[in-house]
């Protein structure tokens, strides 16, 4: 899910560029639950905003965006609000959760496979902030 | 408008038998996925590494606008496939029926969906569709349509399912009721593994196995219980160790899920009905074999029992492997060395 280009910079704060923890893109309404963690930190869920291309959303409403596909070589980015935003190339510890829930995995009505990814790493941020 | 694709063709892998070679680009996953190439990057690799000419795909992965394909997409695929003389060989469907959070699909919804992914493989120029439900009033709805657009249907077998696992029996029933040349299966050899890939061990050892728990995950798979009692023993077995199931990720139940060890003899028994087949595999070692996987003796059924179509290479090794750990390129060249003598060794012991 995250890769050394991950780490974004951003007036908020900063944000989190993900890869679909999948083998093929999904409808955002797959995305059951986003969870960060800056420096060891949980981030309060309803403070992070999440972008698809020039679109966002807050983790909540992702349930309902049954007809947005993340194709997988697009990247989801979580936009997490800090004191101050971080620097060019400052090194930030951050750890992402993502659930899923597979729309094409049915095991019985209205229940479906799921998927638990988890990543943690130390990331050097960088680009320009928007 | 859609035109129907000119027909191509594809020569035997070896003189005497059918089998065509080629690959999914599934194979391909952790690349793709990366943003390393484009789709025409991605077709050139495969053209220089002389792994097709069969292309599949799994359309979730391959198109933007899946389950739609645009104009222009077609257009830029049909100029590449003309460029490198490859051959579309299946279209990968998937049934979102859970799309949406707050009911399935209804009958009509999962029709749409299908008759939508049908046409865009059509367009592609794919004479068969891999689908993942059977659902008997489904199937007969769709027939029509693949009629129309000179598509057959195969519902993909795969592990911990046989061909004659009770699942498999009654879609088999069905089929039969139906009496339809278009309907059929798309083989994944994950069904016929003699043992665990050695890459799926190594995965669950960096996750903190030990060779002893490893050895009893191993006894476990062998048995022949169903896949919920098999993990269940497993999760059991876990916390006897005071590990944490947890601590596995979906590893402990991929391992049941993706690894199944039926008789290769038994897909003799459905050898007419098999339309295309995922040449799955995880690694091929310094012999040139796969290590979990007897592809001579599963070559051997298939020549034997007269296969005409695809052997689509399918690397599922990306599931366990971090991406530039392997070079699935090499490893889908390699693998189609095996094939190749492996059909020559079925078609040598046939003659004598």
């Amino acid at each position: 899910m995250l890769t050394e280009n991950s780490l974004l910079r951003r007036p908020e704060g900063l944000g989190i560029a993900l890869t679909v923890p999948w083998y093929r893109s999904l409808w955002l309404s797959s995305v059951s639950d986003i969870a960060v963690s800056v420096e060891g930190r949980e981030i309060t869920k309803d403070d992070l905003r999440v972008e698809l291309g020039d679109r966002t959303f807050r983790v909540d409403e992702l349930a309902d965006q049954w007809d947005v596909l993340w194709f997988i070589q697009d990247r989801l980015v979580v936009v997490v609000p800090l004191d101050r935003p971080v620097d060019e190339g400052e090194q930030v510890d951050v750890e992402v959760t993502v659930d899923l829930r597979l729309p094409y995995m049915q095991i019985a009505p209205t229940k479906y496979v799921t998927n638990h990814a988890s990543n943690r790493r130390s990331l050097v941020a960088h680009g320009e902030s928007r | 408008m859609t035109v129907t694709a000119p027909a191509r063709g594809a020569e035997p892998a070896v003189p005497g038998s059918d089998i065509k070679l080629g690959l999914t680009l599934y194979s391909l996953t952790s690349e793709w996925a990366a943003g390393r190439y484009d789709l025409a990057g991605l077709l050139d690799v495969v053209d220089a590494a002389g792994i097709g000419p069969g292309i599949e795909i799994v359309a979730s992965q391959t198109i933007r606008t899946y389950p739609e394909v645009t104009d222009e997409f077609v257009r830029d695929w049909r100029e590449a496939f003309d460029r490198h003389g490859f051959v579309p060989s299946s279209f990968g469907c998937n049934l979102d029926m859970g799309r949406r959070r707050d009911r399935d699909m209804t009958p009509d919804e999962e029709y749409e969906f299908t008759v939508t992914q049908f046409r865009s493989a059509h367009a592609l120029g794919f004479p068969l569709v891999r689908i993942q439900s059977a659902k008997p009033s489904l199937i007969r709805r769709l027939l029509p349509v693949a009629d129309e657009l000179d598509l057959t249907m195969g519902w993909e077998l795969h592990a911990p399912l046989g061909p004659n696992s009770p699942r498999v029996m009654e879609i088999r029933e069905t089929y039969e009721q139906i009496g339809s040349e278009r309907l059929g299966f798309v083989a994944d050899f994950s069904s016929t593994m003699h043992s665990m890939s050695p890459t799926i061990l190594r995965k669950l050892g960096k996750m903190g196995l030990g060779a002893e728990e490893l050895d009893r995950l191993q006894e476990i798979w062998a048995t022949d219980a169903d896949i919920n009692a098999r993990h269940g023993e497993f999760v059991e077995y876990l916390h006897s160790r005071g590990i944490a199931p947890e601590s596995l990720g979906s590893f402990a139940r991929l391992a049941f899920n993706m690894h199944g060890h039926v008789d290769p003899a038994e897909w003799a028994d459905i050898m007419p009905q098999i339309k295309h087949v995922h040449a799955k595999f995880y690694d091929i070692d310094e012999h040139g074999d796969e290590p979990a996987i007897d592809y001579p003796a599963i070559v051997r059924e298939f020549v034997r029992g007269g296969y005409s179509g695809f052997f689509s290479s399918e690397w599922e090794g990306h599931a366990f492997a971090d991406l530039d750990e392997a070079d699935p390129v090499d490893l889908v060249r390699k693998q189609h060395d095996l094939i190749r003598r492996s059909i020559t060794a079925a078609l040598t012991s046939k003659d004598s």
